[in-house]
């Protein structure tokens, strides 16, 4: 049976939101995510319209058209460095989500799941703090109804020190008013930490190796999280009346480069670009050492409610807090 | 082809447009063009008695006429300095904006690009009046230029709107110049055919037919300063260039690239 999800995508700006969002079916496409192989799951971007009516309601004359939507503008300029996304609008993304292969019969309904993704620009829900920046009033009213709409929420904080960061009462301010929303159906909450891949960048080719170890991820989170204020407000949130189940995860866009396994940022290109052959243009430039890692764990976990390797609870991260107190993997 | 800018200063009579101004993006460091840590989007400019009722009515995406303002609507030899859109929008007030994608480390940077948009706000009926000036004025000084972090947002935020004083365009010397020019007869056969009619159309140029944006613009003006007041379509007049699509309305639209057709074309 067909299931209809929203998923809000949220977070402090240049966190990483878009960029997630545009990597999500390359990394889906490449298996580079934690769920078993067996798992087998597909995406495909949809046009609003397909979403709105049933896939079987699709008119002959569309069946074998194909023209450019929202998503694959999105990757392209993804691609080409990305663009900000801007404050005037809420950008909603259409995806149909299939489980092609085994999956624990108690956890999943037989799908599929056609998703709607909002993304908005992180000075929308998460301002920096101290700084007045004038919204028009009827995008935050727009963002306001699908936060309280959605049956899941993917916060993306990019990986740094977090109590130094600039937005933190703003994120508590959110956390704080989701918990206290009467009318909210949020069923999950996903905080994923993105650029996870600059953790790696003096490992060069063991960096992949390394990054692909969960008890590795699990430490990162330990260590981000200790300070973070705001998580206790997000313990509140899975605590009222049985609310949202809570998961944290990390997730680098650009990942590893395929073969040589080294994070994929280009450290002779301007700005931030990922590594690509010299005098190579088009698709096949942009994707032959791309792969992705992880950014498809938060939107499968938010619209399918199941565990990944790199997917991990409160209990998981507090029993890690407890047993490894003060040790360090990664410098 | 004479270029029709020089027919611009052969007047006597003297007369002014109040413009009011918008500006939407993200403030940049004086120095180098970079954005701030800290900066994100917002208003960075604006006069002081521009109606909150009309400020969402001058988002970029609106006066171009889409959902999404996305650097697909600029056309590629139009990137750096942006596309252009005149067209009359809510409450009596024509709007004239230059939009475009910088790099967020500066202008020449390689880093994610941010959305920088001027917009100018005019009374319509100066539009209707004067809009060989005012596309003259906006062709030399409209930049999608960012604003400075360091100037105060004070004076960023309540701006007095700016007077532009010209010289009036003499009707008759335009109206010669556009009866001999085969695109003054294209311009003026254009805006006929959409009087009788109430759909969405273009008129559509290119480098074979302008040297450049400036001149069209000159062109543009002559067309619609000999527009008399009473044309029923007024308020439907746009006037677009580097935009990849027509501008919504009646709109006549300059391409910078020369591969593109120069037709008539019915707008979506």
């Amino acid at each position: 049976m067909t299931e209809k999800l929203t998923i809000c995508l949220v977070g402090p700006k240049a966190g990483g939101k878009s960029s997630l969002l545009a990597a999500l079916t390359e990394c889906v496409a490449q298996g580079a995510f934690g769920y078993s192989p067996r798992l087998r799951p597909a995406i495909q971007p949809l046009r609003e319209k397909d979403f709105r009516a049933a896939l079987s309601e699709v008119r002959p004359a569309d069946f074998l058209a194909h023209e450019e939507g929202e998503y694959e503008r999105l990757q392209r300029d993804f691609a080409q460095g990305g663009v900000a996304t801007d404050t005037l609008d809420t950008y909603e993304y259409y995806f149909r989500l299939t489980v092609n292969g085994e999956a624990p019969p108690a956890t999943l309904t037989p799908g599929p799941w056609l998703l709607e993704i909002v993304d908005s620009a992180g000075e929308i829900a998460v301002p920096p703090d101290g700084v007045e920046i004038a919204i028009l009033d009827d995008v935050k009213t727009k963002l306001a109804r699908q936060l309280l709409a959605c049956e899941a929420v993917v916060l993306v904080l990019p990986l740094v020190r977090l109590e130094d960061s600039f937005w933190i009462g703003a994120l508590t301010r959110l956390i704080d008013r989701l918990v206290i929303a009467p009318e909210k159906k949020l069923r999950r909450f996903v905080v994923v930490f993105s650029h996870y891949e600059r953790l790696f960048v003096r490992l060069g080719p063991s960096a992949f190796t390394y990054a692909c170890d969960p008890a590795v991820a699990r430490h990162v989170l330990s260590r981000a999280l200790r300070r973070a204020q705001w998580l206790e407000r997000l313990r509140a949130l899975e605590a009222v009346n049985g609310g949202a189940r809570v998961r944290f995860t990390v997730a680098s866009a650009y990942g590893f480069t395929k073969r040589f396994q080294n994070p994929n940022i280009d450290p002779h290109q301007p700005g931030e670009r990922r590594f690509r052959r010299a005098g190579l243009e088009g698709a096949r430039a942009a994707g032959e050492f791309w792969r992705p890692f992880l950014t498809a764990e938060p939107f499968l976990y938010a619209a399918l409610g199941l565990d990944s390797a790199f997917t991990f609870s409160f209990s998981q991260l507090d029993a890690r807090a407890a047993g490894n107190d003060g040790s360090s993997i990664i410098d | 082809m004479s270029s029709p800018v020089s027919a611009i200063t052969s007047t006597v009579v003297e007369a002014a447009i109040d413009v009011r101004r918008l500006h939407y993006g993200k403030l940049v460091d004086a120095a180098t063009g970079a954005v701030p840590s800290q900066s994100g989007y917002e208003v960075t400019r604006r006069s002081l008695d521009l109606e909150p009722s009309l400020v969402g009515h001058l988002s970029p995406a609106r006066l171009i006429g889409r959902r999404r303002f996305d650097p697909d609507a600029i056309e590629t030899p139009a990137l750096r300095s942006g596309c252009f859109v005149a067209r009359t929008t809510a409450g009596d007030a024509t709007a004239l904006m230059r939009a475009r994608f910088r790099p967020e480390d500066g202008e020449n940077g390689g880093a994610r690009r941010h959305q920088q948009s001027s917009v100018w706000v005019v009374a319509f009926d100066d539009w209707r009046r004067f809009p060989a000036a005012c596309l003259a004025i906006a062709a030399s000084h409209l930049r999608a230029d960012p604003d400075f972090a360091a100037e105060s947002a004070v004076d960023r935020l309540a701006e007095t709107p700016s007077r532009w004083r010209f010289q009036r365009l003499d009707v008759d010397r335009a109206r010669d110049v556009l009866l001999r020019a085969s695109w003054g007869c294209d311009m003026l056969e254009f805006f006929l055919d959409a009087a009788s009619s109430d759909t969405a159309s273009c008129l559509d140029f290119d480098a074979r037919d302008f040297a450049n944006e400036r001149d069209f613009l000159a062109a543009a003006g002559f067309a619609l300063q000999s527009l008399s007041a009473s044309y029923p379509r007024w308020r439907d007049v746009s006037v677009a260039c580097g935009l990849a699509h027509p501008a919504p309305g009646v709109c006549l639209r300059y391409s910078p690239d020369h591969e593109s057709q120069g037709s008539l074309s019915e707008a979506a």
